[in-house]
């Protein structure tokens, strides 16, 4: 048997055999075309791969087999910045709550304070609490919820006893006399007030509050989480739920929308729970993700391609 | 579809037995058989993109004695059927 390549060079003996054989076929008449397909399925039984379908402009076919949409980047963003949980999480683990007491003589600087800073005692008590979270249905971790309640109790200038009730920002976190109260770790930096307040730690740009009903989580307030490089193979070292909170930017940069729509279809592609019949299985998302694609992309361009196997929702 | 419209194939590859042809769609994975005069078509479009004037001409020389009204039946047939199979395209 031959693989028959196109040929535009000029005739050989085999092209005008080629020839010779097409020739034969011709008929009197002719009925339908006459077409048995055998349908690529996975090895291992999975759904199959409709991604034909798809390059059809079939993705409204219902019925067994028929490709199904994918959830869109908001939907599987997460908290968003009303507050909404859309996307489903699975709690992978708690740390915590631990209570780290502070008695400590630092350094600091605040509004009445020389501007090398004085020698202040801050007495605090903070309660952590860290929760890692997955993608429901995939084994992605979508990132690290650090909850930091804070309740200071006292803060006191050493030189003269005042309290000062105003923030301070530690300089020297261990000047070290001898004799002074040395309980607890504090870092250069790190601020401190009079009262209770707790925040998302780590979260960018930093989300505070006082009391004790927490705000909604959102997106940006989650550190960690799987990365790009490890889901894909390649590309990137920050974590896929990164890109999916750049899309809050209205300014997001093509190159970021684009890796966030990249993400949208590995999520897609990976979700068992029950799977569903994405137009792209996670091989073929690494495929036509990668820089070059191993595999052609249908379409004009990877960014449209992807969106529509979400229906070009947001 | 306009007589202006372009057709063209998915990425495949091709091995001919006798009059049958099985086509490999390398975007869908999947396998077809193919009749002799659709395999000749398949094949032709895989070289390069055509109008619908520019394969009913093709089909014209497949055909010994061919009837007009057969040929553009048969074309109207083939095209629909391989594009909704993601074999072709049409811009």
């Amino acid at each position: 048997m031959s693989n028959q390549e196109p040929q535009n060079q000029g005739k050989t003996k085999e092209e005008a055999d080629v020839q010779k054989r097409r020739r034969f076929i011709k008929v009197a008449g002719v009925a339908a075309p006459v077409v048995l397909t055998l349908a690529n399925r996975s090895a291992f039984g999975q759904a199959q791969p409709c991604l034909s379908q798809q390059i059809s402009g079939n993705m409204s076919q219902i019925g067994q087999g028929s490709c199904e949409s994918g959830m869109s980047p908001l939907e599987w963003k997460g908290p968003n910045q009303l507050g909404t949980n859309i996307t489903d999480f699975t709690e992978v683990s708690t740390v915590g709550p631990t209570t780290d007491k502070i008695d400590k003589e630092v350094e600091a600087t605040f509004a009445s304070s020389d501007l090398r800073g004085d020698r202040i005692r801050i007495i605090s008590e903070t309660v952590t609490t860290i929760k890692t979270y997955k993608w429901y249905g995939t084994n992605f971790i979508y990132g690290i919820l650090t909850t930091t309640e804070r309740n200071t109790s006292s803060i006191t200038r050493i030189s003269d006893g005042t309290s000062i009730m105003t923030e301070v920002m530690v300089t020297n976190p261990d000047p070290n006399p001898a004799g002074s109260p040395n309980i607890g770790a504090i870092i250069s930096g790190q601020k401190f007030i009079v009262g209770e307040r707790s925040e998302y730690t780590g979260s960018n740009p930093l989300t505070t509050w006082s009391g004790i009903i927490p705000p909604a989580p959102k997106c940006s307030d989650y550190t960690g989480g799987t990365t790009f490089i490890a889901a894909f193979g390649y590309g990137s070292m920050n974590p896929m739920r990164e890109f999916l909170c750049k899309l809050d930017n209205p300014n997001v940069n093509s190159a970021n929308k684009l890796n966030a729509y990249r993400v949208t279809a590995m999520l897609n592609a990976s979700y068992d729970a029950p799977a569903i019949n994405y137009v792209l299985t996670v091989d073929q998302v690494k495929a036509v993700s990668a820089t070059p694609p191993t595999c052609p992309i249908p379409g004009d361009d990877l960014s449209t391609f992807l969106r529509s196997t979400w229906l070009n929702r947001d | 579809m306009t007589q202006h419209a372009i057709i063209k194939t998915a990425e495949i590859r091709s091995i001919r037995w006798d009059d049958d042809y099985v086509i490999y769609n390398q975007l869908s994975g999947d396998t077809h058989l193919l009749d002799g005069i659709s395999g000749e078509l398949i094949c032709a479009l895989s070289e390069e993109a055509m109008s619908r004037t520019e394969l009913l001409k093709k089909l014209n020389e497949l055909l010994e004695v061919p009837s007009e009204l057969e040929m553009e039946n048969y074309l109207d047939d083939f095209i629909a059927r391989f594009q909704k199979l993601g074999l072709l395209d049409i811009e």
